[in-house]
């Protein structure tokens, strides 16, 4: 196999690891416990500079051709783990303000003002993060590994993010499936009536939305140092969107659900129009991209609002039942 | 004092803009209770229509009418062939803010593929300069300004004191009890669409004569703006979207001229977001109560 | 009937007003302790805010509401029902996309299981309690009558078969008090014999229960005392057939 083609299936990897995580985080959030986070871009974009500001060294250095803040030079693990602790605390206060006792797409509302805000803001204070030029030479953590050819090297990377994908994976799968993902559902499903059997709904929100930001951040964190750069322009609010779309389609609650809908729309949507026979204009591909998006999106509420592989029905057994057989074993839930 | 002046002067223009624009979607918010985030897809495509009209020869103002026009059937249609079809589905309020955004993502999009993503302007000259004390109006701004001003009267008088806007008022205060009075639901709401969408077509081409130059998008990254002129002022209410745009208006410039030019916006929307912490539903509230927007 | 002890619930002076509108004037009444409370008027006499008063929905401008001697008046909703107060609404409030089992399984109180930490962590130790609770609910179910639909979601229930759902919820929750918000309102006439001799049982074991009904048979056949409320304000409290006679209550309920 080639080495460009090598590289073009890690990456193919690689995106599909960082959205999956990333739509995981949005699914706790507004598949299983209803908010409709409209700034979650953002906190992808949090993670992504974290990250950078954390691994590359002081901005004096190498010319001061880029201006940011901080600049640890901090080695792996490091760099990520601050990104998610940030994405966590950002979530904390971007939840306090907007979670409060508003309906809930007008709490959309003022979250996708709090994402523009921010990007006007990136864009405008230069020392921030550079401004619209953004973040570029984002070190890689494979790339200390400088016993390894380059190829090597990104296969590393690839694997490291499939494991952070599976460890979030089996995070979620608790979560959702636990009497806490009960309440969270109750949550969605009816405020009032959970509230009147003693549950604090807001408590439960604002959890779900440092979780869900916090995972966002780390999909961001993965995607800066793979890339090596990030501006401005890669969150852009409409590109909340596109996981809204993904967790659509794929089923929104359902954690396998959002795992396929995260591949097909982030990763797939992005193929399947590069193969299309009109012509290579990146406008205009870029242009398909978003019209099939919103198509699919349109399409998907229409026909089939629970998405491809929709929620489970959660069914339980008394514990009473004997097994039919003794080979039954033990029952499930 | 001169600078604070000047920057209010400006910021007239801009509240013109966005009064027109914020009444249009806070009237239709009020009638239909979705927040139609299509909305500057809305004023984008008018704004094109202008242009191509102008294009052929045609006067900016006249074109303005046209693409208003347009504007007021293309919203109707949609809500006719699409959001109606969804809320008859089923979908709820949440689900209506996605199918709103999706469409404004088509609509934008597909106008980019096919204009490209070049900038254009009017062919409108911008006529005599008026002098007040410590600023310049051109005339063209001046007439915006004008615009402005009559049309928002003009709906303001529509809603007291025709049937149809008074069966419109009814309608967003209570719509079980206006659907048991025999309102004809399906008509006002179709005229809310219409009279919306007129705004929409109407400050689209004020926005583009505004700001010189524009594309694809001009219309989308207006709108929040937009929404936060209508939140401001408490979502639902007219007066209220009126006093929004004068605020977010004048304030833009404010702190354009005090401050940094490229921070403008977020100096409205630090307001908005404050604004909103210590009183959810706005200045004036209308509709907060009723439609539990503040629970 | 037997009411022993000190009261369950008593609430004094309780007021509230909505943008100038007197829905609740200066309420007073007692809930005896394993009482069938009753609560009548016309519409419009403010029931429901009293109900959603002392349930933590609406928040009172005045007066005090005390439970079994502990001051709940103001507290929010989540907290009141972890005291041990649990209401239903007038809309059977279930929760449409999940099973009967798992809406009846969110009734009882909150357990182990329900935070993030042992969500994740301590998985066997919750899984046993679970286990416990799903007895527990399967077993309520049936008594229910609703043993067929265990695994249907609520959603699709009949509205007297989600009546049944959100009282056997509340049944799970063990309540000190029990707030029954029109229970009959949505319900078929099949099911409404079920309910009311549901709500009977409840009594008979023990449980306090204030219940709000238009339908006056039923709060004569169930109800001792009965509390009549008219435009806001407490008429009488008594029993059935003393409100039958009193000439302010008929005047009321043919007036207002």
């Amino acid at each position: 196999m080639s080495a460009a083609t090598q590289y073009y299936i890690a990456t193919i990897l690689v995106y599909i690891c960082v959205d999956v995580i990333a739509c995981w985080g949005l699914d706790l959030q507004f598949g299983v416990t209803g908010v409709l986070n409209f700034a979650f871009v953002l906190f992808q974009a949090v993670g992504a500079y974290t990250a950078a500001m954390l691994s590359l060294g002081p901005s004096s250095t190498s010319g001061g051709f880029q201006q940011y803040l901080v600049g640890l030079k901090l080695p792996f693990p490091l760099p990520i783990l601050g990104a998610m602790l940030v994405g966590a605390a950002l979530s904390g206060v971007v939840g306090l303000i907007t979670l409060r006792r508003l309906r809930s797409d007008y709490q959309a509302m003022v979250m996708l003002v709090i994402s523009v805000v921010a990007t006007v803001i990136a864009e405008s204070v230069i020392g921030l993060a550079n401004g619209t030029a953004g973040l570029a030479l984002i070190p890689n953590p494979a790339q200390s590994l400088s016993s390894l050819n380059h190829e090597t090297q990104t296969w590393v990377f690839v694997g490291l993010c499939a494991v952070l994908t599976l460890i979030v994976g089996i995070v979620m799968y608790a979560l959702v499936y636990s009497p806490y993902g009960r309440v969270l559902r109750g949550v969605r499903e009816n405020e009032a009536a959970i509230e009147a059997m003693g549950r604090n709904s807001t408590k439960a929100r604002l959890q779900v939305f440092v979780i869900g930001g916090m995972f966002g951040a780390l999909s961001g964190a993965l995607l800066a140092e793979f890339i090596g750069a990030w501006a401005p322009s890669e969150w852009v609010y409409p590109e909340t969107f596109v996981f809204f779309t993904a967790v659509i389609v794929g089923g929104r609650g359902s954690v396998s659900g959002v795992a396929l809908g995260a591949a097909l729309v982030g990763v797939g949507v992005q193929q399947a129009v590069q193969y299309l026979p009109i012509g290579g204009d990146p406008i205009v591909l870029a242009s398909l991209e978003w019209i099939i998006t919103g198509v699919l999106t349109l399409t998907f509420l229409w026909v089939r609002p629970q998405g491809l592989l929709p929620e489970r029905r959660r069914r339980f057994r008394s514990s009473t039942v004997p097994p039919a057989r003794a080979i039954d074993g033990a029952v499930t839930s | 004092m001169a600078l604070f002046t000047s920057a209010v002067g400006f910021g007239v223009v801009t509240a013109a803009i966005l009064a027109i624009s914020a009444v249009g979607f806070t009237l239709q918010f009020s009638v239909t209770n979705v927040f139609n985030l299509a909305f500057g897809s809305v004023m984008t495509l008018s704004g094109f229509v202008a242009y191509w009209l102008n294009q052929g020869g045609m006067s900016i103002w006249i074109a303005m009418a046209i693409a208003g026009l347009c504007g007021g059937v293309l919203s109707m249609l949609v809500n006719e062939l699409l959001y109606a079809r969804f809320i008859r589905h089923g979908l709820n309020l949440f689900g209506m803010v996605i199918v709103t955004i999706s469409v404004g993502l088509i609509t934008d999009h597909a106008l980019q593929a096919a204009v490209g993503p070049s900038f254009f302007s009017y062919n409108a000259p911008p006529g005599r300069a008026f002098h007040f004390a410590d600023f310049v109006l051109t005339g063209q701004e001046l007439l915006i300004v004008v615009i402005a001003v009559v049309l928002t009267a003009l709906t303001q008088a529509g809603l007291r004191y025709t049937r149809l806007g008074k069966a419109m008022r009814g309608l967003s205060a209570n719509p079980a009890l206006a659907r048991a009075c025999g309102i004809p639901t399906r008509r006002v709401v179709a005229l809310a669409w219409f009279t919306s969408g007129v705004l929409a077509g109407v400050g689209g081409v004020a926005l583009f004569l505004d700001i010189s130059t524009f594309t694809a998008t001009t219309g989308s990254e207006f709108l929040i703006l937009i929404i936060a002129a209508a939140v401001l002022g408490g979502i639902g209410s007219p007066r209220g979207a009126v006093v929004g745009a004068l605020l977010v208006g004048v304030l833009t410039e404010v702190g354009a001229a005090y401050w940094n030019p490229e921070l403008k916006d977020v100096l409205a929307f630090g307001v908005l977001i404050a604004v909103l912490l210590i009183r959810p539903q706005g200045l004036f509230k209308q509709l907060a109560t009723e439609r539990a927007i503040v629970r | 009937m037997p009411v022993h002890g000190d009261p369950m619930l008593v609430v004094t002076g309780l007021a509230k007003s909505f943008g100038g509108v007197h829905a609740v004037d200066s309420v007073s009444l007692t809930v005896p302790s394993g009482s069938l409370t009753g609560m009548i008027g016309p519409n419009g006499a403010g029931k429901s805010t009293v109900l959603s008063m002392i349930a933590g929905s609406v928040k009172p401008d005045r007066g005090s509401i005390r439970l079994q001697g502990e001051e709940i008046g103001g507290m929010r909703s989540y907290r009141v029902a972890h005291r041990g107060v649990i209401r239903t609404f007038q809309h059977a409030s279930v929760f449409p996309q999940m099973t009967v089992l798992e809406n009846v399984l969110l009734g009882a109180s909150p357990w182990y299981g329900e935070n993030i930490l042992s969500a994740l962590a301590r998985r066997r130790r919750w899984r046993r309690e679970e286990r416990l609770q799903i007895d527990r609910g399967l077993s309520l179910i049936g008594r229910l009558g609703l043993s067929d639909h265990t695994n249907a979601f609520a959603g699709e229930l009949s509205g007297g078969q989600k009546r049944l759902v959100e009282i056997g919820r509340a049944i799970m929750a063990r309540p000190r008090l029990l707030l029954l918000d029109e229970p009959m309102a949505g319900v078929s006439r099949t099911l409404a014999p079920t309910i009311e001799a549901l709500i009977g049982e409840l009594r008979q074991e023990g449980m306090t229960l204030l219940l709000i009904e238009h339908e006056l048979g039923l709060v004569e056949r169930l109800c001792s005392p009965v509390v009549v409320l008219a435009q806001g304000r407490v008429l009488m409290q008594g029993e059935m057939d003393e409100c039958r006679v009193n000439p302010e209550v008929r005047r009321a309920y043919l007036v207002g």
